[in-house]
């Protein structure tokens, strides 16, 4: 396999890492003082960390000519540029600082895992990845599991708002508990048909395609399958049963699980994504 | 019974554990590796035993696995026919609220007033909603009238066309394992095949195999032509991973490649013999063709083997492998009729097994191989409904998420001074502060609409 050791686009990387990890911290403190120019602050270095992170997957595609996406490292990468683009868009519809602090927690934890794995860029891609499927199941995948991670920010407030006591000034600070699980739910239904068309139908056109099957109960396949089924139940008991609150918040954060459940699968399990 | 059966089948309970039960024996599959197990397998103890005892290495082709895939998709199509059809038969029957209270009790409401008689008001108010699909109906009491307004069903035909989705992956996996076929078949250089219910002949022209600089495989692909039954060419491609050739029914995919244990293109020889410089004559010699070594000399190779054994018995040649773990040709020298040499020259041991017979040697430098390359030869009448699934649940996905329900009601009541009054109300499951900015434009329009008259 024809790879090369990373170049610049890994320092943007680790600066990315780095104005990421300030954003968090800044968040920590803004958490305990609650001065509003904290949390400006904040949003400033997240948009800095945001635009290293796009120069490094600029910087990435223009080395291996073709857009990162076929290993493990890339897609986390990736995955967290759209929950952190995500960021901004649930900062500017709901303005709540907190929702956007902890979904740059969960984008921070991504990098980290981002950060463990190894970065040699692949040059050569196999003869499998070499399709335009790829850019779409990938990007439409990863787009729709960044929307769940916004869900999944959104169920953990709600579990902290209720199981901190009702005194607690944190807990106060947290948006009221039908505000969350309405956000968790649109994130779903923002995240429900990316994942879908993007991860299972162009997943499964282009295994067709390239190994004459739709689907071949592969470990990653079964995952997505199990993380959609799981979304679905979610979609289905909120629908029909009027599931709402701390039992819908216990569907979606599973699936949210399930779909990291997956995503690490490969490493253990092997099949046909063992690239990613 | 029937009845019982039906609403067990059609009921919303079922749907969820059926969706936990099918997760978790998915889960169950992916955590133990399927397919076939060893022959020493069983000895491995207990976890073992319960394994093949339950088919566990074989849930996704088990028949109950299948049969809950089954109950699943029964249970959806059946609560859809319940709950969905009842959901578009509630639309179309228009609601009405009690009082003009109800209706300024809503999330969003205006009040306004507009010249001219409630009835003429509230004929045009209903031919506006028409205009954009809905469906509206008026309502006339002594002391007003009502009009009731809700966007077409795109949400409840959206829920439809998904729920039966799942009724034609089912059926496309059903028709798929009942009626196709797949297998994969290695060809060589210029073999052709027929296939079963094909009328058509299958023929290899090459095998191409690309590599980057540090040997790794950047491409491989076959030229595929199809021949009628008197082998008349009628169709070409080139078929890659990604690129299949797909004709009359039956699909070719490039699944795999290896080199042929007893076939290769050329080998790379050293030539020692009487008459001959002493360091030899290095040449290239195609495999199983005669080539002339100089004046009536001539040479052919005439067996490859990779995995080079002989038989302890039979004392037969053969291939201990598929792997070319000791590749050996067998050349023969011969001058006319008379054999000068015939002997197996090995690539890793030159100096062994040499017969210096009337002076001549024969080393085995290097040699090319000869690759098969492996088709996948796939027949699925069920990918139709595959494809139809695809396109059902995607639209169905479309309609239930982004064509929100909603709902407009509007109360006229006369003022007595040849103007109405307005009361208007909307709902939907939009959320609350874009369907108020869509609420305000529709009721701006209507009134706009209203003072221009009919």
């Amino acid at each position: 396999m024809e790879s090369a050791h990373p170049g610049i686009e890994l320092s943007f990387f680790w600066w990315a890492f780095i104005a990421y990890s300030i954003t968090c911290l800044l968040y920590v403190v803004y958490f305990g003082v609650e001065k509003k120019w904290l949390a400006r602050i904040a949003v400033i270095t997240m948009a800095a960390g945001l635009a290293m992170h796009s120069a490094a997957l600029i910087a990435r595609s223009v080395h291996i000519k073709h857009l990162p996406l076929t290993n493990m490292f890339e897609y986390i990468s990736l995955f967290a540029w759209f929950a952190g683009c995500f960021y901004f868009v649930y900062l500017k519809i709901y303005k709540q600082h907190i929702l956007g602090a902890f979904i740059v927690f969960i984008v921070f934890m991504l990098m980290v895992s981002g950060s463990l794995l190894p970065k040699d860029a692949t040059m050569q891609l196999v003869p499998a990845l070499q399709s335009y499927w790829l850019q779409i199941h990938v990007t439409v995948a990863s787009l729709g599991e960044a929307a769940f991670l916004v869900a999944f920010a959104a169920n953990i407030m709600y579990f902290l708002k209720t199981g901190l006591s009702s005194g607690s000034r944190f807990a106060a600070r947290l948006p009221e508990l039908k505000a969350l699980d309405r956000i968790a739910y649109k994130a779903i239904s923002v995240g429900y048909p990316l994942f879908t068309i993007g991860a299972l139908f162009a997943g499964a056109i282009w295994a067709e395609q390239a190994w004459g099957s739709f689907w071949s109960w592969d470990p990653k396949e079964v995952g997505s399958l199990i993380v959609w089924l799981v979304y679905s139940a979610y979609l289905h008991a909120r629908f029909v049963k009027g599931w709402t609150g701390t039992r819908a918040a216990i569907l979606s954060a599973a699936g949210f699980t399930c779909s990291l459940l997956t995503f690490f699968a490969n490493l253990i399990l092997g099949g046909l994504h063992s690239y990613g | 019974m029937i009845k019982k059966v039906w609403n067990l089948l059609g009921s919303v309970q079922l749907v969820i554990p059926l969706l936990i039960v099918i997760t978790l024996v998915s889960l169950l599959g992916v955590i133990v590796p399927q397919g076939p197990v060893p022959p020493d397998f069983l000895h491995k103890g207990l976890r073992a035993a319960i394994i093949v005892r339950f088919g566990l290495n074989q849930i996704f082709t088990s028949w109950w696995f299948y049969a809950l895939l089954g109950l699943l998709s029964i249970n959806v199509v059946a609560c859809s026919i319940s709950h969905q059809f009842k959901s578009v038969g509630k639309a179309l029957t228009p609601h009405f609220h009690k009082t003009a209270d109800d209706v300024a009790r809503l999330k969003c409401t205006a009040q306004f007033t507009l010249s001219g008689d409630p009835a003429r008001l509230a004929e045009g108010f209903s031919a506006f909603f028409k205009k954009r699909l809905f469906f509206a109906a008026l309502q006339k009491t002594d002391s007003s009238i009502q009009m009731a307004a809700r966007s077409f069903f795109f949400k409840e035909i959206g829920s439809l066309l998904f729920h039966f989705s799942i009724l034609f992956f089912f059926a496309g996996g059903i028709v798929g394992s009942m009626q196709g076929f797949s297998f994969v078949k290695e060809f060589h250089k210029g073999q052709t095949v027929a296939f079963p219910e094909w009328p058509y002949i299958l023929r290899c022209d090459w095998f191409k195999l690309d590599r980057t600089a540090d040997g790794a495989t950047s491409d491989y692909q076959s030229k595929m032509t199809v021949l009628s039954l008197d082998s008349a060419p009628l169709f070409t491609k080139i078929i890659q991973v990604n690129h299949p050739l797909s004709y009359r029914g039956l699909s070719f995919f490039q699944n795999s490649y290896g080199e042929q244990p007893d076939l290769i293109d050329e080998a790379q020889v050293r030539v020692i013999g009487p008459g001959m410089d002493s360091s030899g004559a290095v040449m290239t010699v195609p495999f199983d063709t005669e080539v002339k070594l100089g004046g009536s000399l001539s040479m052919v190779i005439r067996k490859f083997v990779c995995d080079f054994v002989i038989g302890s018995d039979s004392r037969e040649v053969s291939s201990r492998s598929d792997k070319p773990n000791n590749p050996a040709i067998k050349a023969v020298i011969f001058k006319g009729a008379d054999t000068l040499f015939n002997s197996w020259s090995f690539l890793n041991y030159p100096d062994i097994h040499q017969e210096n017979a009337k002076g001549f040697k024969v080393a085995f430098l290097d040699y090319t191989p000869q690759y098969y390359t492996g088709i996948k030869v796939s027949k699925n009448p069920g990918n139709v409904f595959i494809w139809l699934g695809f396109a059902l649940m995607t639209a169905g996905i479309l309609l239930v998420f982004y064509f929100p329900h909603k709902s407009f009601w509007i109360f006229i009541e006369p003022t007595g001074d040849s103007s109405s009054r307005v009361i208007a109300g909307g709902s939907s499951s939009r959320s609350l502060s874009a369907f108020q900015d869509e609420f305000k434009h529709v009721l701006d329009t209507l009134q706009r609409a209203s003072k221009k008259g009919p």
